[in-house]
């Protein structure tokens, strides 16, 4: 099924070129390996990342997609529901059945009904509104909680970061 | 106790299998069919006769004799010494003239037989008034059995079966009887191997088949008589049982009369389903493209079945053409050739489930593009560098689609650099 997984693919490489959501980029690396993708996205207005653009790398399985795709920032990112080496913790990443953490609804999981495009959607809005019971970075869950001037502080340098702008 | 699958205790088509016997049954049809026709005659002229035939029992064998040719029936009796008089009969249930078999061979009762009155004096079957109420008719029945020497016939399985096992037989019959003869019935079809009846056949297709081939062989075997004496209902029954199914050898199984007619209920329905939503333009159903459309599924759950079905069948018919030795490249490509047409919007359809978020995918027919206009909620324009990264075209090679990738990529960060010094009033900070 790796002929599907490919045509599958191209199909919303497509779709995104022509009509992205707005602050959002999608596509392979090299078309050599449809496999692995990098995506650009804007962090939301009004949150402690508005204005940053975080490059992540998409790592997709052969049979997308029935298996969900694996996603990782290849940025400093300081976020409870993202582990420190990059790796996104998100419902929408996990296929119903494998719940690690074992509270996520299983509506909002991986489905071969959700695409790229709904998982980048879902990871913008997990950057205005982190799931802090999902404790994927402890210590930005605790801080979130905590100290939410220091939280922002931290993301406003990671903001600055990706934009080249130095703090 | 038998494992034995519900499913395997019915036929499913009359026909066989095997092309040597396809090829046989399509020689025998001109002759079945003339067979059938003069059995027709037959059949008419003897319902007619019987009209004017007296009650006598000269007269009952005759008809029997007629009824036999016209049905094709052959009879093979064993141990009829065993005989004896008792309060029932009881044999296993394979066609719908057990009964009249039965009772050429040992006059007999049978509730539920309805003839009309003709063919049931010229036949010589005691008429039987047949009541719902399963009590009256236990009443009357015991009535019969302790007023009169003719025995009454049971077939306790109550419904029919291929006679790959025994079914639970139903308790009350044995409650009124003291002594009974347990009677073993085979029914085989030498030559053309027709099945009785199928899981969905009615009484008169039965019937049909009864009259188009060569003939339908009856043995009947008559077992040593069982009696109440001493033991309860229970042993009595499963006595009985055991005795028939040893005989037949096959198995006993666990399930009831109760249990058949709810599997055929819901094996019917399902057939009707499937029926109705796969109404395609070619009527049948292909296993092999059925199989290929849930796989396209799979991947577009969103697109109705009778779609990739319908386009399943074009790639075939494209794919064969092109590769017509090898049957391995028509099933991978014509899976991968349907997406790709669903994909890319060659196949016209209705999603199956309306999301709430498709806001302005009017005439879109792709699943991936009825989401795409519902995201700019979530970042909203408020300067003239855009954030919208959208492009008129699609490359058509990987270079064009890379270099218009990287060049986005660029873009966005720029814009967006931009847009944040703007905001923050950064301008004499950084310079540009």
């Amino acid at each position: 099924m790796a002929g599907s997984a490919l045509r599958r693919l191209m199909a919303e490489y497509k779709q995104l070129t022509l009509n992205p959501p707005e602050g959002i980029i999608a596509g392979p690396i090299n078309e050599e390996n449809f496999f692995e993708w990098e995506a650009l996205i804007t962090g939301p207005e009004g949150t402690c990342f508005e204005g940053g653009v975080f490059p992540a790398k998409l790592t997709f399985p052969p049979d997308y997609p029935l298996s969900p795709p694996k996603m990782q920032f290849t940025c400093e990112m300081f976020h409870p529901n993202i582990y420190a080496d990059g790796k996104v913790c998100i419902s929408i990443l996990h296929a119903p059945g494998d719940d690690p953490m074992g509270y996520e609804s299983s509506a909002e999981r991986w489905s071969p009904v959700q695409s790229v495009e709904k998982i980048l959607l879902s990871v913008v809005s997990m950057l205005a509104e982190p799931n802090d019971e999902s404790g994927a970075n402890v210590d930005a869950a605790k801080m979130w909680r905590e100290n939410r001037e220091e939280f922002n502080k931290i993301a406003e340098r990671i903001v600055r970061r990706t934009l080249g702008i130095p703090t | 106790m038998s494992t034995i699958e519900i499913k395997r205790l019915y036929s499913y088509s009359r026909f066989p299998e095997s092309p040597g016997e396809i090829g046989l049954l399509l020689i025998y049809i001109p002759v079945g069919v003339a067979l059938f026709i003069l059995r027709t005659i037959l059949a008419l002229l003897l319902y007619f006769t019987t009209f004017i035939l007296p009650n006598a029992p000269i007269f009952h064998s005759i008809v029997y004799k007629l009824t036999y040719i016209v049905l094709g029936i052959i009879i093979n009796v064993e141990n009829i010494d065993k005989k004896e008089e008792v309060d029932a009969l009881i044999s296993n249930k394979v066609t719908h003239f057990d009964s009249v078999v039965i009772n050429s061979l040992a006059k007999c009762i049978t509730p539920g037989v309805q003839l009309n009155t003709f063919l049931s004096s010229a036949f010589g079957i005691q008429y039987f008034k047949s009541t719902t109420n399963i009590e009256e008719l236990k009443k009357e029945l015991s009535n019969i059995i302790s007023e009169s020497k003719v025995p009454i016939y049971f077939q306790p399985e109550s419904v029919r079966t291929n006679s790959r096992a025994l079914l639970k037989f139903s308790v009350w019959p044995f409650t009124i009887c003291n002594k009974v003869q347990p009677i073993a019935i085979t029914v085989s079809r030498p030559g053309l191997d027709i099945p009785i009846s199928t899981i969905d056949s009615g009484y008169w297709s039965d019937l049909f088949f009864f009259m188009f081939v060569p003939c339908t062989v009856y043995k009947i075997k008559f077992l040593p008589c069982v009696e109440k004496k001493g033991i309860c209902e229970g042993t009595f029954i499963s006595k009985v049982r055991q005795s028939i199914a040893d005989d037949l050898k096959i198995e006993l199984c666990d399930y009831s009369a109760a249990d058949l007619k709810e599997y055929v209920k819901r094996y019917l329905i399902e057939q009707q389903r499937n029926v109705s939503t796969q109404n395609t333009t070619t009527g049948t159903i292909n296993p092999e493209i059925h199989r290929m459309s849930m796989q396209v599924r799979e991947v577009l759950p969103l697109v109705p079945y009778d779609a990739i079905y319908k386009d399943l069948c074009n790639d075939n018919l494209f794919t064969v053409l092109l590769y017509t030795n090898t049957v391995i490249l028509v099933k991978t490509r014509s899976v991968d050739l349907t997406i790709t047409n669903i994909l890319e919007g060659h196949v016209s359809y209705l999603p199956e489930q309306s999301k709430p978020s498709s806001s302005s995918s009017s005439g879109s027919n792709s699943p991936l593009k009825s989401t795409a206009g519902s995201s700019s909620s979530s970042a909203h324009q408020s300067t003239n560098t855009t954030l919208n990264t959208a492009v008129p075209v699609f490359g058509k090679s990987p270079q064009e689609r890379s270099l218009s990738f990287q060049e986005r990529k660029k873009l966005l960060i720029e814009n967006s650099r931009k847009r944040y010094i703007e905001k923050h009033g950064l301008n004499n900070i950084i310079g540009s």
